[in-house]
């Protein structure tokens, strides 16, 4: 058995045969070899079949002999498809062009995108880019790959710590990070240390600089500690200029405070018992119109918490504004204190308001109630603290030279 | 149909079919149920309506009968034939001339 199915590729010609007995012309093909299919008869003169576009020629010669009549039905095929598209050409040209400049858009980089490095760093990183043949409209198939070009911006830049990139659809994105310098110190210009308050020093730690104390020694307030000054004997002449060292030095000395507390031995606590009841305002200017929550609250205490919103354009503030306010439920509890108790708190208040007046490194060492009076249900004390803390003045000055 | 293709080569190859077709020129007729029949060894085309195909054979005629007939593949000596097939006949023919006709 033969191929069956027609060749789409030749072309195919439906033809129909008209004359007495079609079927004989049918015939006629099969001797001259020429294959024919889909044979059906439509009516007792009329044949319809299938040829190949290839065999028409021949069959055209082989009609002149006979007296049938034969008319073009359908035409498929390759060479006919052909011939219809021609007619749309610039139609397809142009859309195939459409689709190549498409193409084009989505596989090339449109925008460098660095980020992490100032402007004029960025232009000479995308300057160094160019070199390595990344330039706006290159297709990314023609360039290298992502880590190679890093690698190659990481040897050009040594200054470059890490360098990311992602090409991201059109966008070729770069992400620097560039090795952070160590902030250069700011030397400090003193040349002279002096105490801050009175004291005795308990600790020197002296690593550049002359001191002119020692552990143990009562200084005053205003007066010098270290100096910059190495030489200890005063040089007569004159042109060789003074050389002085920026002193690195810390200074610990034991300084002493005294603190005033007056507790009152009733105590008296605000709690919320968590049930509250919001109020809004229309507020304009100082106009308040109120809009929802009306009626007054029943609690017996109560906290009110404001909160207004506004709108605000740029520098002008929207006239009117919402204002909520939030009425809190509030129980008053007091409680009675005992004297020791009294004390224990003003003791620790005192402790914590004078910790908060010094600096972190400082401690308190010793504390002493001078004087201690209960009072109109009060209680009055009087304490002595004894302060480990750095007299070293910090701001920064060029007093003294 | 690739194995039934191989099945008729089979046939076709072997020496009693060989002898068949050289010599006899007999046709080979293939029926797939009654929608399909394929001739080989005919001598051309006599009458075809949709509901007679009469083939010259070589020793007379074939008559095959049916409704909607269509010649699917027409080649020298090989007719596909498709539609609703009821019948196929054999006239014997005695002289050599009237088969020519």
């Amino acid at each position: 058995m033969k191929q069956v199915k027609p060749i789409w590729f030749k072309g195919i010609v439906t033809i129909k045969v008209t004359g007495h007995y079609p079927e004989r012309f049918f015939d006629l093909f099969a001797r001259h070899g020429i294959p024919v299919w889909s044979i059906a008869k439509k009516s007792e003169v009329d044949c319809i079949a299938d040829i190949y576009l290839s065999d028409l020629s021949q069959i055209r010669r082989l009609r002149r002999q006979t007296h049938y009549k034969f008319s073009f039905i359908r035409k498929s095929g390759l060479p006919f498809f052909y011939q219809r598209i021609k007619k749309y050409r610039q139609l397809l040209i142009s859309f195939m062009i459409a689709c190549l400049v498409f193409l084009y858009f989505t596989q090339s980089i449109l925008f460098i995108d660095i980020n992490g490095v100032p402007v004029e760093r960025a232009e000479q990183l995308i300057t160094s880019l160019d070199n390595y043949d990344i330039k706006r409209g290159k297709l990314k198939y023609l360039m290298d790959k992502p880590d190679q070009i890093q690698a190659k911006i990481l040897a050009d830049y040594p200054d470059i710590l890490w360098v990311g990139i992602v090409p991201d659809g059109i966008t070729y994105r770069i992400e620097v990070i560039t090795k952070k310098q160590a902030p250069m110190k700011e030397k400090s210009q003193r040349i002279h240390l002096y105490a801050k308050k009175d004291g005795v020093i308990s600790k020197m730690l002296v690593a550049k600089g002359r001191p002119l104390v020692e552990v143990n020694d009562f200084v005053k307030k205003g007066q010098m500690l270290v100096t910059g000054d190495l030489n200890e004997l005063e040089q007569k002449d004159n042109d060789q200029a003074k050389r002085f060292v920026e002193i690195e030095a810390e200074i610990f000395a034991t300084t002493w405070y005294e603190a005033k507390i007056t507790v009152p031995l009733e105590g008296l606590f605000q709690i919320e018992t968590g049930s509250f009841k919001d109020k809004y305002y229309l507020k304009i200017g100082s106009f308040q119109l109120p809009i929802w929550g009306f009626g007054s609250t029943d609690f017996s205490h109560e906290k009110v918490v404001s909160n207004q919103s506004q709108l605000i354009i740029a520098n002008w503030t929207f006239p009117l504004s919402i204002l909520t306010n939030t009425h809190k439920e509030v129980e008053m509890i007091s409680q009675e204190r005992s004297e020791e108790e009294a004390i224990t708190i003003g003791l620790e208040q005192a402790r914590q308001n004078l910790l908060r007046k010094l600096d972190s490194m400082s401690s308190i060492i010793d504390e002493k109630i001078l004087h201690q009076s209960a009072k109109n249900g009060k209680v009055n004390l009087h304490v002595y603290f004894t302060v480990n803390e750095n007299i070293v003045n910090t701001i920064e000055s060029s007093q003294g030279d | 149909m690739r194995k039934l293709r191989t099945i008729f080569e089979k046939i076709k190859n072997s020496k009693a079919n060989q002898l068949v077709a050289t010599h006899l020129e007999l046709p080979r007729i293939t029926m797939i149920g009654d929608i399909h029949v394929y001739i080989e060894n005919h001598r051309g085309i006599v009458r075809f309506t949709t509901n007679e195909i009469i083939l010259n054979i070589s020793h007379g005629f074939l008559n095959i009968k049916g409704s909607n007939l269509v010649i699917k593949m027409l080649l020298t000596s090989e007719i596909l034939i498709e539609g609703k097939l009821t019948a196929l006949e054999m006239d014997q023919l005695t002289t050599k001339n009237e088969v020519k006709s």
